[in-house]
């Protein structure tokens, strides 16, 4: 499945999931900010997601990768991020602009984060895990 | 009166009990089709089959052994029904257990299996089954509850208290999937003629009966009656988030 393969489905979804009428969606846009999904619409997304790719998005995923990487760096310290948290925030998530990644941010800005070009960069590398696990 | 459940798949739990068996009959003749949910005694369950069998003549039903206490027989229980009928398009939590004994004299074992089957194990399961509902933007959810939920209660702390959760739940998931095409009600249940209310019948039952107004005790069928309107898209398509007391009118 190329890009645009990829992103046309991802499409399917985010209509499938949300209420977003008309609008054209296009790859920069934030889930939550732009397309105004709320929790019960990521959960949505989500279920929609594994069903057409048929792959698994664990809910805990992002935190233990997260964990794993930074080792015994703490990532945040009461909810806020730490500086090194907010640079290894920056780093995995390069096509988010960096003035939407600002100091003093908490855990809970996380999902304000993910674009429609972030999700299509997690299915592909989801697709390549699953293609190589098979072969 | 069509109830527009022909051809839709049933889950329903506690179905070997003397509500769940009427549930059972009353989704068959509606043309549904229904997964018992039970736990593993064989006799019942052989008893459950023979008494549904004349009903279920022109169409399917499953019986899947499982224990709700157990969160991965609740998986295994589904993974059953997908195979079988796909997603469960109605869940009826139906299963419930009381024990009797002053809060103060209530073993801790018998507070937690309260808590389990009449409250995590329904919650469990309507997480396990609102997945697919909330894929298909449709799905009704129906939590058979008590009157004692609400009031009365003395010496079923335990149960009341869990049948309150699920009542609550019931409301806040209601608010929560309502969008997603998913109703969630309960039905509240007052003293019906089944075996789990034996004992208070038999103890109390002349006393109780004045104070219902219909002066008299339920029967099963009634509740499946209210239980098979809750779930029906046709005939209760804009109800969620209501307990509906099946109770004769107790106390009022």
């Amino acid at each position: 499945m190329n890009d645009s393969e990829i992103f046309e489905k991802i499409c399917e979804c985010v209509r499938a999931a949300g209420d977003i009428g008309d609008l054209e969606i296009t790859p920069d846009l934030s889930v939550i900010d732009d397309l105004g999904m709320d929790s019960i619409d990521l959960v949505d997304f989500t279920f929609q997601l594994e069903q057409t790719f048929s792959i698994q998005f664990p809910l805990d995923e992002m935190e233990e990768r997260t964990s794993r990487e930074m080792g015994d760096v703490p990532f945040e310290i009461d909810s806020v991020l730490t500086p090194e948290g907010l640079e290894h925030l920056r780093k995995s998530l390069p096509e988010v602009p960096p003035e939407r990644m600002f100091e003093g941010m908490t855990v809970y800005d996380l999902p304000k984060l993910i674009a429609i070009e972030s999700i299509c960069k997690a299915v592909k590398e989801k697709l390549e895990e699953k293609s190589s696990s098979v072969s | 009166m069509d109830f527009g459940l022909q051809g839709k798949t049933v889950l329903i739990t506690g179905a070997t009990g003397g509500i769940g068996v009427e549930l059972s009959k009353g989704f068959l003749r509606e043309g549904a089709r229904v997964v018992a949910f039970c736990r593993g005694n064989e006799q019942k369950i052989r008893r459950w089959e023979n008494e549904v069998d004349e009903v279920s003549r022109e169409v399917d039903w499953l019986v899947v052994s499982a224990d709700i206490e157990k969160r991965e027989e609740i998986i295994k229980g589904l993974e059953l029904t997908r195979e079988k009928f796909g997603d469960p398009d109605i869940l009826i939590n139906n299963a419930g257990y009381e024990y009797e004994r002053p809060f103060l004299m209530m073993p801790e074992d018998e507070i937690r299996k309260q808590l389990n089957i009449n409250f995590l194990g329904p919650t469990f399961l309507m997480q396990e089954v609102m997945r697919g509902m909330v894929i298909r933007k449709s799905g009704s959810i129906v939590n058979i509850s008590t009157v004692a939920a609400r009031r009365f209660g003395r010496g079923i702390s335990a149960y009341a208290s869990a049948k309150s959760a699920l009542e609550r739940l019931t409301k806040i998931l209601a608010v929560e999937v309502g969008r997603k095409g998913i109703r969630v009600n309960a039905v509240a249940p007052g003293l019906i003629e089944t075996r789990m209310s034996q004992g208070i019948i038999l103890r109390r039952g002349d006393q109780i009966i004045k104070e219902i107004a219909l002066e008299r005790f339920g029967k099963p069928l009634e509740v499946v009656n209210a239980a098979l309107f809750l779930a029906s898209d046709e005939m209760a398509s804009y109800i969620t988030g209501h307990v509906l007391a099946v109770d004769g009118g107790i106390g009022l």
